[in-house]
């Protein structure tokens, strides 16, 4: 088994090469050999120069492409060097390194084609965000809950680790911005398993959010619009099978 | 007619400007067709305004200029919508150009570190 862990970075010059050390403290057992890649998002700070200097295994983008763009190089290059499974990882400190047994167990098992590293399943973890951000979260439960009629209790949590099938499909299509509720739904319609394992995760180092106020609201509406779309277009394609399945 | 001349006169330098941005390749002649033929029916229409006037009462408008404003905008919304799909279309394609660059610099790296 390979695995890889995915690790997106934008100006994290202070924290990256913490996480990179961390990752490294950890040692695989022989069911997995346990890789990482840093993917830099066109950062402008010294977050490349700190990677260069540490020898580090990561790849620059030229200009920043936002969260989405920079996790879906990872998957395109979990792909292209044959990984059995990928797993997203904050290079900011929330997520925690000790859970990375539980959440790829699942997928090792052939239990689930996907796994979320889950606050609200189980009680691992001490920091759960702030009220108004549960709130939305479990909104957006919800509507995942009316459109697939699976309960996905922590959609926004972007500790996750996928299998070769879902590695293809990410590389070839992956949301841009605020990708991880939308990308859950395109999983679940296509009929891959996902499983929510309880983790811990810790408040990030420097304390800020890739998500403010102001964009909170902008957050909810186009991730409700993407997940009404996808909701669509799935449907579509669902007729179509059925028609080509009665001709 | 010194107003039909006026509004001649405009359109006529508009349409050089046209040509002048295509000549030095800031529009695709593709886009250009686009602004050249709204030049072109302005023309017309100011040459011969009677065919507003009859277009107008056909559709039901009182006022030919309510007609007028209905047509620019919803051409403008066209074309301001058009635009945004070419935008789409390519922050797309600067996405994936990014994103295997970055994946070949780093193979590159890392064919050199092996050597």
């Amino acid at each position: 088994m390979k695995v890889l862990m995915i690790i997106p970075a934008y100006n994290e010059e202070n924290s990256i090469i913490r996480t990179c050390n961390i990752i490294k403290d950890k040692v695989s057992n022989d069911k997995f050999i346990l890789d990482y890649v840093v993917i830099n998002d066109g950062s402008v700070d010294s977050t490349k120069e700190r990677l260069e200097k540490n020898n580090e295994n990561y790849i620059d983008l030229v200009c920043n492409l936002g969260i989405g763009g920079a996790v879906q190089t990872g998957y395109k290059y979990a792909l292209k060097n044959d990984y059995d499974v990928a797993i997203q990882f904050d290079g900011d400190g929330q997520h925690d390194i000790n859970y990375i047994e539980d959440l790829i167990n699942p997928i090792i098992n052939g239990d689930a084609n996907f796994s979320i590293g889950s606050r609200f399943v189980g009680n691992e973890s001490d920091f759960k965000s702030t009220r108004l951000r549960r709130v939305g979260i479990g909104f957006l439960s919800n509507l995942i809950k009316i459109c697939t009629k699976t309960t996905i209790k922590d959609a926004t949590s972007g500790f996750r680790a996928a299998d070769k099938n879902v590695i293809k499909i990410f590389a070839e299509e992956y949301p841009k911005d605020y990708p991880e509720p939308e990308s859950i739904i395109t999983l679940l319609k296509n009929r891959y398993i996902i499983k929510e394992v309880p983790v811990n995760m810790h408040e990030r180092y420097d304390g800020k959010s890739s998500i403010n106020a102001m964009k909170s609201l902008y957050y909810m509406f186009k991730v409700s619009l993407s997940i009404f779309i996808a909701n669509l277009s799935i449907r579509r394609s669902e007729e179509e099978d059925a028609v080509n399945i009665n001709s | 007619m010194l107003l039909t001349l006026t509004v001649e006169g405009i359109l006529l330098i508009i349409l050089f400007i046209i040509f002048k941005t295509v000549k030095s390749k800031l529009i695709a002649i593709k886009y250009s067709i686009m602004w050249i033929a709204a030049v072109l029916i302005m023309a017309i229409v100011a040459l011969v305004p009677n065919i507003l006037k009859t277009i107008a009462s056909i559709i039901g408008f009182e006022l030919v200029s309510n007609m007028l404003f209905l047509m620019g905008f919803l051409i403008l919304f066209m074309i301001a919508f058009a635009l945004t799909v070419i935008v789409s279309v390519q922050k797309n394609e600067i996405t994936v150009l990014v994103q295997e660059l970055g994946l070949l610099k780093s193979q590159i790296r890392n064919n050199e570190k092996e050597i």
